[in-house]
């Protein structure tokens, strides 16, 4: 059938022969191939623990093209299956620079003319046998304005060389060449940036670079990945002021799907000689404006969430977080200094409450516009981003610690949204440092991720601006209600315990909850920055403002000593917060991954595609470092002894997307379960083996334990 | 002046777009024709129904891979079961590999036994360019709301070898499968494999 087919298209390809102007194919060993191809070693013998690289040698007939890596708008690359004796192991092909090709309104990357493609084979440190077979089914597609699969089957029979004498090379001219037509692969940092269907990227170029490029012309970029650019759109590609700036028409697949954009850049030099070079740009550098890869107005979130719901658990959210440990603090204090009220304060009262109130909803509002604004440009991110950048978790540790010193009775505050802390609550005055504790509570509540709040929280950041808006405010009335409630109510004032001298012990003992929330920010802080100086840096950055604050208070009557102290104080002060000012990301290495012990498989869409299309049945663990529900999960339910055993039994994979830092890809699979933010637990039955489909993946809830693990995977739930 | 020239600008990007693909996740673009039985077929009358479109060129080796080994007869049977309204489009200009009349190019499917509801002659590129369908097979599957749901190839296996049909992962079944479950499409842009469109 196969052959038949060839016949008709040869023949159909003859016919048109004069009219286009190419040849017959050439007929050899009984076969027309329109590319003759050879598999030549580099040496005629093997060397034991040295691999052996080959070389694909393809002859056309004029005005036939094969095709690159990445074929284009159409065709297919070529392709070998290898048949290798034991430990025997196949590299990759490497290419030479594409050209296009281009027929009608596509554009193809190929080969129009003779090319050498190169390959290699691993070679294992001791061979048994003195002689070794590898064979080589080589298939590919030639095209003129018809297309062909063509296939070549090479047997070779080398000797084994064991007693070290120097292997003889084989057409050295032909590796010579075809190592000199291989792209050269330059260091040149390249920025992304997409914009509507533009695609920018903007490469710095060494010393190196700005001599092989200047005058150089005819640029062409070809990317090793398809569906990313428009292959027939003019490219406007130029070097200006050291940057070398390409200019591409965006394709429709999202810039999620890859985190690597590996590309050749052709061009011809001042001299006029053809050159090419190998670029790599990481797309995770660089706002990445993809749209998640579902459909929008199909999707069904699994669990719909109604939007009275939404606001429901938005509210009950916002109610548990008054007792997360870096909030508890402050605002048990804060309640407590309302006792002295009397009831003839009430409309005081009243108006703290307001104030209060108030101060959390504008903090609130303001983070979730930012973050609904972001969104809308295109950014993957969901709540919890602003913990994605170490400057804010060092930052907030700052606080936090300073907070700590202050109830501690390391220093006293006198004025500032710190001062109402456990103080005497003057009955006119304060009005502005209620507003301010309100949006100080908001601040300090944003690493803590209460129960509940997901859900709601996902639900608003896949609804139209306003909805959002309404359920973010819901969540931060939920934050405000208790005080509120004890400001409007004299009753449940009258309720909590009478003042005394314990409320210094309880104020200073509040100080140790905001100690522990400090060390765990370093913990984060120290995962999220390069190196392992993480933990030593944010440290210092506490121990500079500690000392800050302690000089401060010694304050000399006479000059010029006072203005040196205040000059040392605020110097440690700054210098405190340069380290913050110079954290960088560390986005290559996944730390909250590299820190478990327990086997895993890292998470990314292939990964996901390829598990999928598998038989075992999976469960995705959507973590990040800074997320404590997320933690304590993993340590009282996901690594102990039973769970592991379990997963082992059921040859369960264990899959785990760090979210620690920015990743675009687990923002999109956080999105299609509805979900905004970690953790998200999913786990996807095994393949049943009658019917050959999955069960409906299930979405564990947000607090786990063993045996609700156990039940879900045992399907029992 | 100042407003000519900016108007001119604005012009550019609809000149420069008579060949882009439609964004999945958008509504699929209008076109209608009539098919080689003479009905014709809109794609906005077909709203309430799945639509599947599959690019064709009954001369195309990937076309032969999928037709000979049975396996696009067997989606089109087991698409159009369920409602689907699938339509095969050829692409091919005046002149180009792929290109014949309408009663030889009916002949040529009905000798394939093939299944789809509507087979159309696109020889001006029109509706390919539309879609910017660039390979045959290049497949695109439209939601019972007009949406692009799914575009790119039939399946994961880009050869020529019919045996691969039996071990690949066909993309639009399960498309078609996820969105007749109210699902969204998990894998709705792949790389479309094939010879190009012979425009």
């Amino acid at each position: 059938m196969f052959l038949k087919n060839l016949l008709v298209l040869t023949s159909a390809a003859i016919l048109f022969a004069p009219a286009i102007g190419h040849t017959e194919p050439v007929v050899k060993d009984g076969t027309p191939r329109y590319v003759e191809t050879d598999l030549i070693p580099e040496f005629n013998s093997i060397t034991e623990g040295q691999p052996l690289h080959l070389a694909i040698t393809q002859k056309h007939t004029p005005g036939w093209h094969t095709y690159w890596k990445n074929p284009g708008d159409s065709g297919e690359t070529t392709s070998i299956e290898w048949t290798l004796p034991k430990d025997f192991k196949a590299g990759d092909i490497i290419y030479p620079a594409p050209e296009t090709q281009p027929t009608g309104p596509l554009v193809n990357f190929g080969f129009g003319h003779d090319e050498t493609l190169l390959t290699s084979v691993d070679v294992p440190k001791v061979i048994a046998d003195d002689h070794v077979t590898l064979t080589a089914k080589i298939s590919w597609l030639v095209c003129h304005d018809v297309c062909v699969p063509e296939m070549k089957e090479i047997t070779l029979n080398l000797p084994v060389i064991k007693d070290g004498t120097a292997p003889v090379a084989n057409q050295p001219e032909i590796f010579t060449a075809a190592r000199a037509a291989i792209p050269v692969p330059k260091p040149w940092q390249g920025m992304l940036e997409e914009q509507n269907q533009a695609l920018t990227i903007k490469f710095q170029l060494d010393e190196d670079g700005q001599k092989m490029l200047a005058g150089a012309k005819d640029f062409f970029f070809f990317p090793e990945e398809w569906g990313i650019i428009l292959n027939a759109e003019s490219q406007n590609i130029r070097v200006e002021n050291n940057q070398l700036i390409v200019e591409l028409r965006r394709d429709t697949r999202p810039l999620s799907d890859i985190q690597t954009l590996n590309a050749v850049l052709t061009f011809v030099s001042e001299k006029g000689d053809k050159e090419s070079v190998a670029l790599s740009i990481p797309v995770t550098a660089k706002a990445v404006t993809a749209p998640v890869a579902v459909p929008p107005t199909s999707t069904t979130p699994p669990e719909p969430t109604s939007f009275v719901q939404a606001i429901f658990l938005a509210l009950l959210g916002g109610l548990i977080l008054n007792l997360m440990p870096c909030v508890f603090p402050v605002l048990s204090l804060k309640a407590l200094s309302l006792v002295k009220m009397s009831e003839k304060e009430q409309k005081h009262a009243n108006l703290h409450g307001l104030l209060y109130t108030a101060g959390i909803l504008v903090c609130f509002g303001s983070i979730a516009g930012l973050l609904i604004a972001l969104q809308m440009a295109g950014q993957q991110i969901g709540w919890g981003f602003q913990l994605q950048n170490p400057i804010v978790i060092l930052l907030l540790s700052y606080l936090l610690f300073t907070m700590a010193l202050n109830l501690s009775g390391f220093f006293e505050i006198k004025s500032g949204p710190l001062a109402n802390i456990g103080h005497k609550l003057a009955s006119k005055h304060g009005y502005k440092g209620t507003f301010f504790t309100g949006v100080l509570a908001t601040i300090v509540a944003t690493p803590c991720t209460a129960p509940f709040m997901a859900t709601a929280m996902g639900y608003a950041l896949t609804q139209p601006p306003y909805v959002a808006l309404t359920v973010f405010m819901a969540l931060g009335l939920g934050l405000a209600l208790p005080y509120l409630m004890l400001c409007f109510i004299p009753a449940l004032r009258k309720s909590l315990p009478k003042p005394g001298a314990w409320m210094e012990t309880f104020r200073q003992f509040m100080s140790f909850p905001l100690f522990a929330s400090v060390a765990w920010l370093i913990w984060v802080y120290a995962q999220q920055v390069d190196g392992g100086y993480g933990t030593i840096l944010g440290l210092s950055g506490l121990i500079l403002i500690a000392f800050g604050i302690w000089i401060a208070r010694h304050e000399p009557r006479r000059q010029p000593w006072k203005t040196g102290i205040h000059a040392l104080s605020i110097s440690s002060i700054i210098l405190a917060f340069m380290i913050a000012g110079f954290s960088h990301t560390d986005a290559t290495q996944t730390k909250a991954e590299k820190e478990s012990s327990v086997p895993h498989i890292s998470f990314s869409t292939t990964e996901m595609d390829t598990l999928i299309a598998g038989n075992d049945p999976i469960f995705v663990d959507m973590t990040a470092s800074w997320c404590i529900t997320c933690q304590v999960n993993e340590r009282v339910a996901i690594y102990t002894d039973a769970t592991q055993s379990l997963f082992k039994q059921k040859n369960v994979q264990y899959v785990v997307g760090d979210w620690t830092n920015q990743n675009p890809e687990i923002t999109a699979y956080l999105n299609h379960y509805g979900r905004n933010g970690v953790p998200l637990y999913v786990f996807y039955g095994g393949r049943d083996a009658t019917t050959g489909q999955r069960p409906e993946p299930k979405i564990l809830p947000q607090l786990l334990t063993s045996g609700l693990i156990a039940d879900v995977i045992n399907g029992e739930e | 002046m100042k407003s000519l020239l900016l108007l001119t600008l604005a012009l550019i990007p609809l000149t420069t777009a008579a060949y882009a693909a439609p964004e999945v996740g958008k509504p699929a673009p209008e076109f209608m024709a009539n098919d080689v039985d003479g009905n014709h077929v809109m794609l906005s009358s077909l709203k309430g129904k799945t639509v599947v479109l599959e690019w064709t060129n009954p001369d195309c080796p990937f076309v032969h891979k999928h037709y000979d080994s049975g396996n696009m007869q067997k989606v089109q049977k087991q698409a159009t079961a369920d409602g689907v309204v699938w339509v095969a489009i050829d692409s091919s200009a005046k002149g180009k590999e792929g290109n014949y009349p309408a009663p030889e190019l009916k002949k040529i499917y009905t000798d394939k036994k093939s299944n789809f509801s509507h087979l159309l002659i696109d020889e001006s590129g029109e509706i390919g360019k539309l879609y910017g369908a660039k390979t045959t097979p290049h497949m695109f599957v439209i939601n019972k709301d007009g949406i692009l749901s799914y575009a790119g190839a039939i399946d994961d296996k880009s050869g020529t070898d019919k045996e691969e049909v039996k071990t690949a992962k066909n993309y639009v079944l399960e498309a078609l499968a996820e969105l007749k479950a109210g699902k969204p499409v998990t894998t709705s842009i792949t790389n479309p494999y094939g010879c190009g469109v012979k425009y």
